[in-house]
């Protein structure tokens, strides 16, 4: 479609990143995933400006990331989720180490627990997550440095060493 | 490839079931074709209606006086006086009388009821409840989010309700009403200001506060310059632990939104 270009790559190149960004921002996969699709969708209808952006994949993830935090938005897919599939029990349990991550991310605060994830997660530059999140470079970087002190002690130390 | 701490969090993400992208796609003509998705433009993200209201609206329209013309904003705290009779308190003077009546500050309200929404008669002329609603794009949260400033959450909602009051599927009021945990409006509202006053969003883009306290126990009027000529306004109020946001497109007038806030704190 004319002015769709490139959509389909993008889409197949980014949402793996973009679901595991939000999974460890949020700690809950399917809302991640929820938020992600519709992140999607809102790229498609808005593709010709988005594609000229100089990070579409950055706007991209601050629109899914503001969709996760849409409490009702939240509440109320879960709502439509349960009515349409009730409890899937195909999906796999999350495996322990993945748990204990999510669960020491969830206690950073949110602009360490962005500021790591971006970071660790997304391999952005230190520069570019301070243009992401709006703050100086060396609040990103005191963000770092406490939020992996904190992550360490959190986790298992010698998990943490060897990872 | 991402620190090894998190490798693991990629491996399980990796089997994602997925929509293709004609689903995509359909999904989003679907929504555009109804009118509620896409502008298209290079700042749309912050301007955009999207999704379906929760709870229900209210029963009839009923003809009221319309909002003013949209005209350039002027960051006057004097707002002008409404048409029609309808009540409108000078500024920094308590709020209006509400109607219904409030139930006692210190008992906050279970529901949010499409009563304590803005009705059809508030906004204008021509104006009906929609099952159209919103996703929730249109609010200061994401439009700060998308302009760069600092992230934030609205506070935790007791209940609340969203609505959409449609003239065109370009005109339109959107409102979002929550009954917050006790003392959880009023930090929200510091926390915006305190935002937007350290924002320093991308070249082209600016955020600033109009006006403040001219509706409720506090009020903020934010205005979004997203570049590219479009500008974008949202109120925010409370009174008590019940929180108001409200957005209208087309942009509007400072003294037409104003009035919306203060109308729409009369009917907490």
């Amino acid at each position: 479609m004319a002015g769709h270009d490139g959509f389909e790559e993008f889409y197949g190149g980014t949402r793996h990143r973009l679901v595991t960004y939000l999974y460890a921002m949020t700690g809950d996969r399917a809302e991640a995933q929820d938020a992600a699709q519709e992140a999607y969708v809102r790229a498609w209808q808005r593709w010709p400006a988005v594609s000229g952006y100089d990070d579409p994949e950055g706007w991209l993830r601050t629109v899914a990331y503001r969709l996760c935090l849409n409490q009702w938005r939240k509440a109320r897919n879960r709502l439509r989720a349960y009515g349409r599939h009730g409890v899937d029990l195909d999906v796999p349990p999350p495996h322990p180490g993945t748990v204990a991550l999510i669960a020491a991310l969830r206690q950073l605060p949110v602009g360490e627990r962005q500021a790591i994830t971006l970071h660790h997660l997304m391999d952005l530059p230190v520069a570019d997550v301070a243009a992401q999140t709006g703050v100086p470079v060396n609040t990103v970087k005191t963000r770092l440095a406490r939020g992996r002190r904190a992550l360490a002690g959190l986790l298992d130390e010698e998990e943490y060493d060897h990872a | 490839m991402p620190d090894p701490l998190f490798r693991r969090l990629f491996a399980e993400t990796e089997n994602t079931a997925w929509e293709s992208v004609h689903r995509v796609r359909s999904r989003a003509r679907r929504r555009t074709s109804i009118g509620i998705g896409a502008v298209g433009a290079v700042v749309a993200i912050g301007l955009v209606a999207g999704g379906v209201a929760i709870g229900s609206a209210p029963s009839a329209p009923v003809a009221g006086p319309p909002l003013p013309a949209p005209s350039p904003s002027s960051p006057s705290s004097s707002p002008s006086p409404l048409p029609s009779g309808a009540p409108s308190p000078p500024p920094s003077t308590a709020p209006p009388p509400s109607w219904p009546p409030a139930t006692p500050s210190s008992t906050p309200p279970a529901d949010v009821t499409p009563a304590m929404m803005l009705q059809p008669s508030d906004v204008g002329a021509g104006y009906v409840p929609s099952a159209v609603g919103t996703d929730g794009d249109w609010s200061a949260e994401f439009t700060l989010g998308a302009i760069g400033c600092l992230g934030g959450s609205k506070p935790e909602a007791v209940t609340g309700r969203v609505q959409s009051l449609r003239k065109g599927p370009e005109v339109f009021v959107l409102q979002e009403t929550t009954v917050t945990t006790p003392g959880g409006a009023a930090a929200y509202l510091a926390d915006v200001t305190d935002r937007v006053r350290r924002c320093k969003p991308a070249p082209g883009q600016s955020v600033r506060i109009a006006d403040t306290d001219f509706a409720g126990d506090e009020s903020v009027l934010l205005v979004f310059h997203l570049g590219a000529g479009s500008d974008t306004k949202i109120v925010l109020a409370f009174q008590d632990d019940l929180l108001t946001e409200i957005f209208v497109k087309p942009n509007p007038s400072d003294t037409a939104i104003r009035k919306l806030g203060v109308r729409a704190v009369a009917r907490f």
